[in-house]
Parts: C-alpha cells; sequence; structure tokens
C-alpha cells in the first residue's frame, strides 16, 4: 500500500477530523455494549469501503480518494473517519428513542450533515472528483442512513441486551 | 451467458443461505459477512488497482460478474463454510472442510479467468490460494475474538437478570 508523498492538507484534514470525533465520542457516556460498537464500526467502514470500490474503482472512476487514483494507506484511514459519524448518528437516534416521522427527520437532517462535511472533505482534496457531483453523494447517504439505522434494529433484536 | 450461469449459482448459494440450519449467531454471520467484504475489497483494490497483477475485463457483464464474485459471492460461501464448520466434529472432517473450502475458491477464481472475466499479468493461481488461506484464517481469528466479546456479554446479562 502506496504511502502519500507529503502529508499536506487533505492528510492532515482526516487526522484532525478523526481525533476531534473520537474526542466527541469518549466524552459522551457509553451506552452500547463492545460486540454492538465493533459491528457498528465495521459496517461504517465495509460500506464507505465498498461504495469506493465500486465507483472510484476502475471503468467507473467517478472520484479518486486523497492524492492518487490508487489504494493508499490514507485511504484507509478515510474509512476509519466514518466510524464515529456512525456511531454518533446511532447514539442520537437510540437515546432520543425517535419514532415514526421524527425519523424521516432525523435522517433529512443527517444526510444534511453528511454531505456538507463530505463538501468540506472535498475543498481539502480528500475527495477529487471527475464525474462525480456533491448532489449525487446526497442521494447516497440518503439511501445508506436508512440502511444503517435498519442495521442497528437488526441487532437490536438480535442482542441479549436489548430484550425486554 | 457467462454472467447468467454465476448468477444463478450465486442466488443458489443465497438460496442454500436462508434453509440451512445455522449454528451461528445472527450477530457472528453479519461480523464474518463485514470482515470478509472488508479484506476481499481491500485484496482486489491492490491486486488490481495498486499493483496492476489481475487485470479485470473491458467487457461489462464480465466486470459486473467480477463484482458480483467479489461483493456476494465469496463473502456468502465464506458465511456457509463458517456456518458448516460449527456442525463438524471430527478432526478429519474439519481438516477436510478447510481443504475444500480452498480448493473450491480457487474454482471459482479459475473460472472466471477461463471466462476471461480477469486476466492473470505478473500473477498466478498458488498466489490466489495463498490469498484465500490468510482469508479463512483471518476470518476464523477475528471471528474467535468476536464469539468470546458476545457470550461474556450474554453471560453478563444472564448473571444480572
Amino acid at each position: 500500500m502506496p504511502l502519500p508523498k507529503t502529508i499536506d492538507f487533505n492528510e492532515w484534514f482526516v487526522i484532525v477530523s478523526f481525533i476531534l470525533s473520537m474526542i466527541i465520542i469518549f466524552r459522551l457516556p457509553n451506552r452500547f455494549p463492545l460486540s454492538v460498537i465493533i459491528l457498528l464500526s465495521l459496517f461504517a467502514s465495509v460500506i464507505a469501503r465498498l461504495c469506493d470500490h465500486l465507483l472510484a474503482g476502475p471503468k467507473f472512476d467517478f472520484y479518486d480518494l486523497m492524492d492518487t487514483g490508487k489504494y493508499d494507506l490514507f485511504d484507509l484511514f478515510t474509512y476509519f473517519l466514518y466510524i464515529p459519524f456512525i456511531y454518533l448518528f446511532i447514539y442520537f437516534y437510540d437515546k432520543w428513542r425517535l419514532q415514526g416521522v421524527r425519523v424521516l427527520f432525523y435522517i433529512i437532517i443527517c444526510t444534511f450533515i453528511g454531505t456538507t462535511f463530505e463538501w468540506i472533505s472535498s475543498l481539502f482534496k480528500v475527495f477529487n472528483y471527475k464525474t462525480w457531483e456533491i448532489s449525487y453523494s446526497f442521494t447516497v447517504y440518503f439511501v445508506i442512513q436508512p440502511i444503517t439505522l435498519l442495521f442497528f434494529e437488526f441487532i437490536k433484536k438480535h442482542h441479549k441486551s436489548y430484550d425486554n | 451467458m457467462e454472467l447468467v450461469l454465476f448468477l444463478n449459482f450465486t442466488i443458489l448459494l443465497l438460496l442454500l443461505y436462508c434453509l440451512i440450519n445455522k449454528k451461528l449467531h445472527p450477530l457472528e454471520s453479519i461480523f464474518i459477512i463485514l470482515i470478509v467484504e472488508f479484506i476481499i475489497s481491500t485484496y482486489f483494490a491492490i491486486v488490481t488497482v495498486n499493483k496492476e497483477f489481475i487485470e479485470i475485463s473491458n467487457k461489462s457483464y464480465l466486470l459486473i460478474l467480477f463484482r458480483v464474485h467479489e461483493v456476494i459471492t465469496l463473502p456468502i460461501i465464506i458465511l456457509l463454510y463458517f456456518n458448516g464448520y460449527a456442525l463438524l466434529k471430527t478432526k478429519i472432517m474439519k481438516w477436510f472442510s478447510n481443504v475444500l473450502i480452498i480448493v473450491l475458491l480457487i474454482l471459482i477464481e479459475e473460472v472466471i479467468k477461463y471466462w476471461e472475466g480477469i486476466t492473470y499479468l505478473q500473477w498466478n493461481v498458488w498466489r490466489s490460494g495463498l490469498f484465500y488461506i490468510f482469508l479463512v484464517l483471518t476470518t476464523s481469528v477475528l471471528l474467535k475474538a468476536y464469539s468470546t466479546i458476545l457470550r461474556k456479554e450474554e453471560r453478563n446479562i444472564n448473571a444480572t437478570s
């Protein structure tokens, strides 16, 4: 896996964003068992990895991640950046016990937040769009966030700590 | 024709998974799928994009076939393997199943190569075999660790309730 030639803006952006978001998470009271946190973290990384693999890979190549079109070490770090975001997304969904139309509002607001963060990332050249547009990302987040909630509901159904 | 055959094979595997008696906890199955997806997509990105050891076909139907293989077929085979492995009692059967899964994964890759879905540039079948051994071993070790965490949590919940 190639290393970046120089640690410039995009690498610093990933490092600083990850550290800041982890600080926020560690300051929150622990809400989920470790096995659930592991699954949520894996889910976040795998969904991001698969989207990039299929959309930014050869033949389609809608965009590049970081400095090169290749899969470098900082591409891998980028996937860890999704973990705190999905954790916070699920954390507040669970804490506020959202139901009905409130879930829809929550998804729309979080989709806007996600898209805005991606737009900021693209300004720092974390994403280098070729034929991709930020509006497409909005749709992708709009699909993935309900799937994430369904995934969490699936976990709740099968984990003993959620038995009532 | 190749794509249709491969899709039918994948659907067959999915149906098989739905119908078999599952030995693993549903969260363990999800864990396997996620781990395998991450390792496989990373591996194929390295060998096809970074190092260009393997070339994926330009024909769209073969590209779709290869992506289905990466994202659905391989993880479901590994999941079926771990479910079957939990049912096996004797060491010989377990050892035999380990060999069988590696041979099966290599065979599927050979079929895709025969259909020209992929072309080996500076690669050979033994390297793929080594990767599949690594994939099964890594997944097995990580699954063991995850199962321990899950069982411990369940024991704690049972003890407190």
